[in-house]
């Protein structure tokens, strides 16, 4: 028996399906299992990130601020269409912080001017950043409450303040870009899961299958009763246990071949010696039985 | 896959799964096992991340909204008494997200565990005909031709068995053929008379006790 030798195959994209029923039934079952549990997970994520938006879209009230009572008692048409624009006279900054909220509709000012700043006001809850709504100012005369007090108890009497609608608009605006954002994400992954464990189950599976395809050509070839070398796999194949089992049983079925050629040979020559075809015609027939099998062996080991 | 049983058994055999049993090609299956570990760990990461924003992005809207609501509505409380109470809001909330992120890992250890279990079991119908296939081939080496057993019913590599059960039983069948024509030869040469004795009768015996090893081998 020759020595396993090296012999360099190349790799073609057209060979990566082998065993067709081995390699697609796993990469179908792999990727099909991947899908649905993808599948539900993206339904969940992606109503995850809907309940998250509608909270905000359900939740977050309009930008009406009560009215300053004193110092802007209500005119006589609908305080709804009012728009506050000037955000200093309705946030409360924190001591020593000199900064206003954002969003300064300068077109609609004049509509409520700025209240003066009071020195002894109570500070109301601060923002918590430039992006803070305004928050109405707490220590409005005490004298005037008593006369807005339906005005401030009736929310949709409030004036609406363009700076803070402005913001909320930009967050709910943010959270559905994040909504589609996120969907998006799960059709992309979703396509890349599909298509990247299709790919991946195939070539893993080729990894295992291309070690089986070889070793199947050798079977069929001992099935023909031909027993040559047996050459390595490639570099990047799987399996090499199993082929280094398959070498040895290769390498025992050509030894008992071989075996058989010595044994057969011997009994021949000792027969041919002593004429023992011409004891029976039997003899002589069972005896070119085994010179034929000797022959079948013999050019099986090449 | 090195140390192999050599089953020996006649009849219907019938084989048990045993969980020990599931790895029998670590290399083989844990190489599926990690890389689908490592895929699943980074979908549910990069989805739970998205989600855990998008909460967060809520959350934050909403308690700067309720703040806002709320000292519009009372404007008796102190500003220190505004931000406790938006930041026992804001916690609350925050409480929710996290909550969140604990379903989300939980999600992605059931998610990489239910494939792991899954392509185990996958790559187990491929490592179990393999052992099984090693087995018989340890054997051969052995000079061994005896029975060869069908897979289970669920077993992969169904055809690349089927060509090593043919070529198997060929080769049974051919060596039990050649028996049979060394029987036939030991047997015309007791009929013809030819004795035991001398250089023919020793090559016959050791061509009996031959044949007698090589049909052990067959049973």
């Amino acid at each position: 028996m020759g020595g396993p030798k090296n012999k360099t195959y190349k790799r073609s994209w057209k060979n990566l399906l082998l065993d067709k029923q081995y390699q697609l039934s796993f990469t179908l079952l792999m990727v099909g299992v991947s899908a649905v549990l993808m599948v539900v997970l993206g339904w969940w994520v992606n109503r995850e990130a809907q309940r998250a938006t509608e909270i905000f879209l359900n939740d977050v009230k309009d930008c009406r601020v009560p009215p300053k009572q004193a110092a802007t008692p209500a005119p006589d048409h609908d305080r709804s269409d009012v728009v506050i624009t000037d955000i200093g006279e309705m946030t409360m900054v924190a001591p020593g912080d000199d900064k206003v909220a954002p969003g300064d509709d300068k077109g609609a000012s004049n509509e409520e001017p700025p209240a003066p700043p009071d020195e002894g006001a109570q500070p109301a809850p601060p923002p918590t950043d430039e992006d803070q709504p305004p928050v109405p100012d707490d220590d409005s005369a005490d004298s005037a409450q008593a006369s807005a007090q339906p005005a401030r108890e009736d929310r949709s009497m409030w004036p609406v303040d363009a700076a803070c609608q402005k913001i909320q608009s930009h967050k709910r605006q943010e959270l559905i870009d994040g909504q589609h954002f996120i969907l998006y994400v799960l059709i992309g992954v979703g396509l890349l899961l599909v298509f990247g464990l299709s790919i991946y189950g195939i070539k893993m599976t080729h990894h295992v299958a291309g070690p089986l395809h070889k070793v199947s050509l050798y079977l069929n070839k001992m099935k023909d009763g031909k027993f040559d070398t047996v050459y390595n796999l490639r570099k990047g194949d799987q399996l090499v246990d199993f082929y280094e089992h398959f070498k040895g049983a290769h390498a025992g079925v050509r030894s008992m071949q071989e075996e058989d050629v010595a044994r057969l040979k011997a009994i021949i020559e000792a027969a041919e010696q002593h004429q023992l075809a011409q004891k029976s015609p039997e003899v002589a027939a069972a005896l070119e039985e085994l010179r034929a099998i000797v022959k079948r062996k013999e050019d099986g080991l090449v | 896959m090195s140390d192999l049983p050599v089953a020996q058994a006649k009849g219907k055999r019938t084989y048990k799964r045993h969980l020990g049993n599931y790895l029998l090609d670590k290399r083989l299956q844990l190489r599926y096992v990690a890389f689908v570990t490592i895929l699943s760990a980074l979908i549910s990461g990069t989805l739970g991340y998205l989600i855990w924003k998008q909460e967060n992005r809520a959350t934050e809207a909403v308690v700067d909204d309720a703040a806002m609501n709320m000292a519009a509505a009372d404007s008796a409380k102190s500003k220190a008494e505004w931000s406790e109470i938006k930041e026992f809001i804001r916690s609350e909330l925050h409480s929710d997200d996290n909550n969140l992120i604990l379903t989300m890992v939980g999600v992605g250890v059931g998610l990489v565990f239910v494939l792991s279990a899954f392509l185990l079991i996958m790559t187990h119908k491929v490592a179990g005909p393999l052992y099984k296939v090693a087995g018989y081939f340890d054997k051969m080496h052995e000079g061994h031709l005896g029975d060869v057993w069908p897979l289970r019913k669920w077993d992969m590599l169904k055809h690349f068995y089927g060509v090593f059960k043919e070529t198997h039983d060929t080769l049974r069948e051919r060596a039990q053929h050649d028996n049979e024509a060394v029987g036939r030869f030991l047997e015309a040469c007791s009929a013809a008379g030819i004795g035991r004795d001398g250089e023919v009768g020793h090559a016959l015996d050791e061509l009996e006790s031959y044949k007698k090893s090589r049909d052990e081998a067959l049973a």
